[in-house]
């Protein structure tokens, strides 16, 4: 489902919080790919991101009286999504810290190189990452989240999350290099429902 | 080569627009969250509301019970020693008692004292817990009282003197009084006479030992103790109590007897959908006993009747068409009914469960002018007897099952419940209570094999009536 227009998602968010069903299915219908999308880089187990794209929703429905409007709802929504992934983790104790940090060798990429790599061949390299490495990768790079609040978050050293992040970057690198040279036909694993 | 910011932003593009579909339940497993997430915070509001009153309640307590009471009076002879100019803004004025006659009581012999004896009431002498103990140089909450029969003074181990003792009563509410030696007497005999059970000590005289006895029978009887003992008044009572209560479940999907098949889920949804309130009462014969008039402990037995209407759901995968629920055609009072009818799957039926029902409360009274009102919390526990439910046995069949007592029924239930309520005394032994209760119960009324657990939760309105014995 495409993204709705300012004022109709307004209306929508209005509807939602009226408890009208059918505005929560249409809400549902819209958010639902892109937290599951963002839960599964968390949580690479299909059924887990699921449950906690569920707990992310029903959050989202209770307290969308608190989004004010001023900024993009669906920022908000995945920051939702983001914090109840990191709830998960912690709760279940998912998120182990590597300890070897030994610097591999720098990954060179070409122009093209990149660009040949999808989204999902590169989710699943970010899924196959260690746990603490795939979480400080995702806050960082793609949350956009500052060490100082991945460190808050994570309740880590500032330091521990430059460090961890340093290493996760070169790990992915090389796992994409690898799969861009050596395994260039494989289908990705990266699961899609 | 592609500078490593590049390979970020390709990164961060490509994964913040990765879109995944999920399954198609997952959207109804949102919306029972949702709703079970609703339904707790529901029930949270309503115990949170309940401890507020509940703590204003006994704040509102506390208060009555803590609040000054009129000061006792002193009712021994007094002699005012203050001029009378200065009385009323001294408004405690000294008064002294006399002790001497004590003497002459005890020794047998006549005083020139024209004084009146202490008397057990007259020699009544506001006292505190402080008192109790003899380093206690100031006696502090003068609201409550306690008689002697005797006052002595001890200067030193020497002395030998017994006087009057004179009570200042100060402005100041928190230096409530103190006593002072005006005069010696003759002390030795009367300590060898006197009991040695002196209970309190209050005053704060250099030197000195003010001691007020009470104690053993003494040879006169007219020199008896009136020590006013709150001794325990026990009354106890028996009576009837009827008990009407609105009542909700609370419903959880059992992880480990629901495997997940899509009839157990749409029958878990369809319940926690459906959960609205149900009637059902309880009744019980009450023995009991209140204690001071204050406190009050019930105990009860009695018969309790829960019920529960639900929806029928349809079959999923049978394909015969069988008839549900005891009015239908054709239905036997037992038997296997597979549901795939549309027509009949909107049947609704009632489920009943009858317990042999026991609780103990522990209440307490708080007097006002116009009515007593009573705060307690109290445990009841629930026996199943018999009960006429239609189970989820089959993947998607029910059983309807008669007088039934089957291992997916829980034998016992446990009801935790606060109640809050008035009393009133509609005769001199007979007593009136009407109290809104709250409770909860910890207990699934199934077992934790079945498909779900089904917790009661709901008011009552209780009405009693106690018969007091004596």
């Amino acid at each position: 489902m495409s993204r709705p227009e300012p004022e109709d998602l307004n209306a929508l968010l209005h509807q939602c919080q009226k408890q009208q069903k059918a505005a929560q299915t249409e809400l549902y219908n819209w958010l639902a790919p892109k937290l599951l999308g963002l839960c599964l880089r968390y949580l690479p187990d299909h059924d887990n991101a699921e449950d906690v794209m569920q707990d992310a929703f029903v959050k989202i429905f209770l307290q969308l009286h608190k989004f004010r409007g001023e900024g993009s709802f669906e920022g908000w929504a995945k920051r939702i999504a983001v914090n109840t992934a990191l709830t998960a983790l912690k709760a279940q104790k998912k998120i182990y810290f590597e300890r070897d940090l030994t610097i591999v060798e720098n990954v060179d990429f070409t122009e093209e190189d990149p660009l040949q790599l999808s989204a999902e061949e590169i989710g699943a390299c970010i899924q196959t990452l260690p746990s603490g490495y795939r979480t400080i990768l995702n806050l960082f790079l793609i949350e956009n989240f500052s060490h100082a609040e991945i460190a808050q978050q994570l309740g880590i050293g500032e330091s521990t999350s430059r460090s961890q992040y340093a290493r996760a970057r070169q790990v992915l690198m090389k796992m994409l290099k690898e799969k861009l040279h050596t395994q260039p036909d494989q289908t990705p694993n990266f699961i899609i429902h | 080569m592609l500078n490593g910011d590049k390979i970020d932003h390709h990164i961060k593009e490509t994964q913040d627009h990765l879109e995944v579909i999920p399954s198609l339940l997952a959207f109804e497993r949102t919306m029972q969250k949702l709703e079970a997430e609703k339904s707790r915070r529901r029930r949270f509001a309503l115990w949170f509301s309940l401890g507020v009153m509940l703590l204003l309640g006994a704040g509102g307590a506390v208060y009555y019970v803590a609040a000054p009471a009129k000061p006792a009076p002193i009712l021994a002879e007094t002699t005012k020693q203050n001029p009378p100019a200065q009385q009323p803004a001294e408004a405690n004025s000294n008064k002294t008692v006399n002790a001497e006659n004590i003497q002459s009581k005890t020794s047998g012999t006549n005083s020139n004292n024209t004084a009146a004896p202490i008397t057990p009431a007259q020699s009544t002498i506001p006292v505190t817990p402080h008192n109790t103990h003899a380093q206690s140089p100031i006696p502090v909450i003068p609201n409550k009282s306690v008689s002697s029969t005797a006052v002595v003074v001890a200067s030193s181990p020497a002395s030998a003197h017994i006087g009057t003792v004179t009570v200042h009563r100060t402005p100041d509410p928190v230096i409530a009084e103190k006593a002072e030696v005006t005069e010696d007497a003759v002390l030795l005999p009367i300590l060898a006479s006197l009991p040695s059970t002196c209970f309190f000590l209050p005053f704060n005289y250099p030197d000195t030992l003010v001691t007020c006895c009470t104690s053993p029978p003494l040879a006169d009887p007219g020199m008896q103790p009136a020590v006013n003992k709150t001794a325990s008044v026990i009354r106890f009572a028996g009576g009837l109590t009827f008990n009407p209560q609105f009542c909700k479940y609370a419903y959880t999907q059992n992880p480990y007897a629901n495997p997940g098949s899509n009839f157990a889920d749409a029958y878990y949804a369809a319940k926690s959908w459906s959960a609205l309130y149900t009637q059902n009462y309880a009744a019980q014969l009450r023995f009991g006993a209140t204690v001071n008039g204050k406190w009050e402990i019930l105990s009860g037995l009695g018969y309790e009747q829960l019920t529960y209407t639900e929806q029928m759901l349809e079959s999923t995968t049978s394909t015969s068409s069988t008839y549900i629920g005891p009015s239908g055609p054709g239905i036997q009072p037992s038997g296997i009914y597979v549901v795939s009818s549309t027509a009949v799957s909107k049947s609704i039926v009632t489920n009943t469960f009858t317990y042999l029902t026991g609780n103990l409360q522990c209440n307490r009274l708080l007097e006002t002018r116009m009515v007593t009102f009573k705060l307690g919390l109290g445990l009841r526990a629930d026996y199943l007897l018999h009960a006429n439910v239609y189970l989820l046995n089959a993947p998607d069949a029910y059983t309807y099952n008669e007088n039934y007592r089957g291992p997916e029924l829980s034998r016992w239930i446990v009801i935790p419940q606060a109640q809050v309520g008035v009393v009133k005394n509609i005769r001199p032994k007979l007593q009136l209570q009407l109290c809104a209760d709250a409770f909860s119960s910890t207990t699934s009324l199934f077992t934790k094999d079945y498909l779900i657990s089904q917790r009661s939760y709901g008011v009552g309105l209780e009405g009693t009536v106690l018969y007091f014995f004596r």
